[in-house]
């Protein structure tokens, strides 16, 4: 079978090579310049050096946004996997009244431009008396990423062999041991990957933070204002590379312990 | 599924489990869609709160608009054409990686994801780089000698922003039709082999229309976001790529929310008008959906 679709393969591989060069050769050049001895993120090329990681070390407010990028992560995924995972058990387990449209209500921030949610939450708050701040952006993320949650939640439960259940309950289990003792244990794996998307999905945000946290900026925020004011770029830039060098290195880590251990799932 | 009329307490547990998450949709999506709305009816200007009235004045200049109707339109186009050529760019590539081999198959998958984690503004500002004055892209035409001065309009241009645009979602757009691709029945492919089709025919009548539903998930979960863009207007587009994501920004800053909130239900409904269209297409091409 394979010989017949060699040339076509070559054609194939050779668009993949491409692609991926052309992904990647951006993000080569802007790490490049993230070295680059001097203050102007352009040509000509005035020779490399540390100094934008030393200063990143020092500028107060960059690293601030980092730490508000990271708590405002964690918190919305936190609520994004209990919330959606809780939703993802319901609808795929159980049939009550209101199931289908609660169903598509949480499946829907999915399909809808952030912008609209975010004036629309940011008119609420504003409503309330409340200021954009960490809270405010916590709330935006956890509604955007609980759709995650819920569908792969909802998906790994729905491969489960429901003679399980039915063991279970014909031993006399209630539905909250059934729920501690083999919902959440099998739903593990599903669980930290919808907590790894939802945190890389809420650090990476932009649109909901912009217009929700207020003074208390997330990275890519300030990273967004930085881009009118380029005297603090070159230190964002430094810091932006450090974190991408950081996750990569640990995905590709990750996916080297999966290879030994055993079979890699999609 | 369980069968929760049978068992006591089945229906009541499902209803216990979804009261958190159903309480938190509605505080934090539907209700704030709702005074959303509500904002739109007020009367246009700088308001520091709502008030009890109802007025289409906020519509009627905003619709009355040519300009408004102009961005909104140029918007659209640039929803459109970046999700069609991200979505044609994408295909080779989810085609490749469903279709590799095993042995290299986890490999390229990591390579074609790890975009994902680098963030979208980096990505973004990454092309500012290379198509700037003094970017590497002019440099390397001078140097070249295709041309002895730098050409400023690589950047801050609607073409600018579209082809910006393609760079970031084309990753994402291979995604869907990965997946879908990868889910398809293989045997069909051999039974095409076994009638006697040739290699593109068998793609052009089994994988192809097979992978649609992917295709098409992939083309709106695209374009949808894009309708809502405006950090790559903002950084790339100069005065003449503005999108409706900027004005609707603008006045937001200058607090005019009834005007912002105008243009945010009109985008919201672009969206929605969009999905819908959608939902019927996928509906209507789903050709052959063999899974049980």
């Amino acid at each position: 079978m394979s010989s017949r679709s060699e040339p076509r393969r070559v054609g194939l591989w050779t668009y993949f090579w491409f692609y991926i060069a052309l992904l990647y050769t951006p993000l080569l050049v802007l790490a490049a310049f993230s070295l680059h001895d001097s203050e102007l993120l352009s040509l000509p090329w005035r020779g490399f050096s540390l100094r934008w990681y030393r200063e990143m070390l020092h500028a107060t407010a960059l690293l601030r946004s980092l730490r508000i990028s990271v708590i405002v992560a964690l918190l919305a995924s936190t609520l994004a996997v209990v919330l959606g995972g809780a939703l993802g058990i319901a609808v795929s387990r159980f049939r009550f009244p209101g199931r289908g449209v609660l169903l598509a209500l949480a499946l829907s921030p999915l399909v809808i431009p952030y912008l609209g949610l975010a004036v629309s939450l940011l008119m609420t708050f504003v409503a309330l008396g409340l200021k954009p701040s960490i809270p405010t952006v916590v709330i935006g993320h956890s509604v955007v990423a609980m759709p995650y949650a819920l569908l792969l939640v909802a998906t790994r439960l729905l491969g489960i062999d429901p003679s399980l259940e039915e063991a279970a309950l014909d031993l006399g289990a209630g539905w909250r041991s059934i729920l501690g003792r083999l919902y959440v244990p099998l739903m593990g794996p599903a669980l930290g990957t919808a907590f790894v998307t939802a945190f890389v999905l809420s650090f990476d945000e932009l649109y909901l933070a912009f217009f929700l946290s207020g003074s208390d900026q997330t990275l890519p925020v300030y990273f967004f204002s930085g881009l009118r004011h380029p005297e603090f770029l070159p230190p964002t830039l430094a810091l932006t590379t450090l974190v991408t060098v950081v996750v990569v290195t640990l995905t590709l880590a990750s996916q080297v312990v999966r290879l030994r251990h055993g079979t890699f799932r999609v | 599924m369980a069968d929760t009329r049978r068992i006591p307490g089945g229906r009541r547990f499902g209803l216990v489990l979804s009261a958190a998450p159903a309480l938190w949709l509605l505080a934090f999506f539907v209700v704030p869609l709702g005074i959303l709305v509500a904002w739109s009816f007020q009367p246009p200007g700088i308001v520091a709160a709502l008030r009890p009235v109802v007025t289409l004045e906020a519509y009627r200049s905003t619709l009355s608009a040519a300009s408004y109707w102009r961005v909104l339109a140029r918007t659209g186009v640039i929803a459109l054409t970046v999700a069609g050529v991200a979505v044609v760019l994408a295909y080779p590539i989810a085609y490749t990686l469903a279709f590799a081999a095993r042995r290299r198959r986890n490999l390229v998958l990591t390579l074609a994801l790890l975009p994902f984690l680098t963030s979208y503004l980096l990505r973004i500002y990454a092309w500012r780089l290379l198509l700037g004055t003094k970017g590497v892209l002019n440099v390397l035409l001078q140097a070249i000698g295709l041309t002895d001065r730098p050409l400023p309009f690589f950047l801050y241009s609607r073409t600018a922003v579209v082809l910006v645009l393609i760079y970031v979602w084309v990753p994402w757009a291979a995604l869907p039709i990965f997946l879908r691709l990868e889910q398809m029945d293989r045997s069909l492919i051999e039974a095409a082999d076994d009638l006697g089709a040739t290699r593109f025919r068998a793609f052009l009548r089994v994988t192809l229309p097979l992978s649609m539903p992917g295709v098409f998930a992939a083309f709106f979960f695209v374009m949808i976001p894009t309708l809502g863009d405006f950090a790559t207007a903002s950084a790339v587009g100069g005065s003449g790529g503005q999108m409706i994501g900027n004005i609707i920004q603008q006045y937001l800053n200058s607090l005019s929310y009834p005007s912002g909130a105008v243009l945010s239900v009109l985008l919201l409904a672009t969206a929605l008008v969009a999905m819908a269209l959608g939902a019927r297409l996928a509906g209507i091409r789903d050709v052959g959906d063999v899974r049980v």
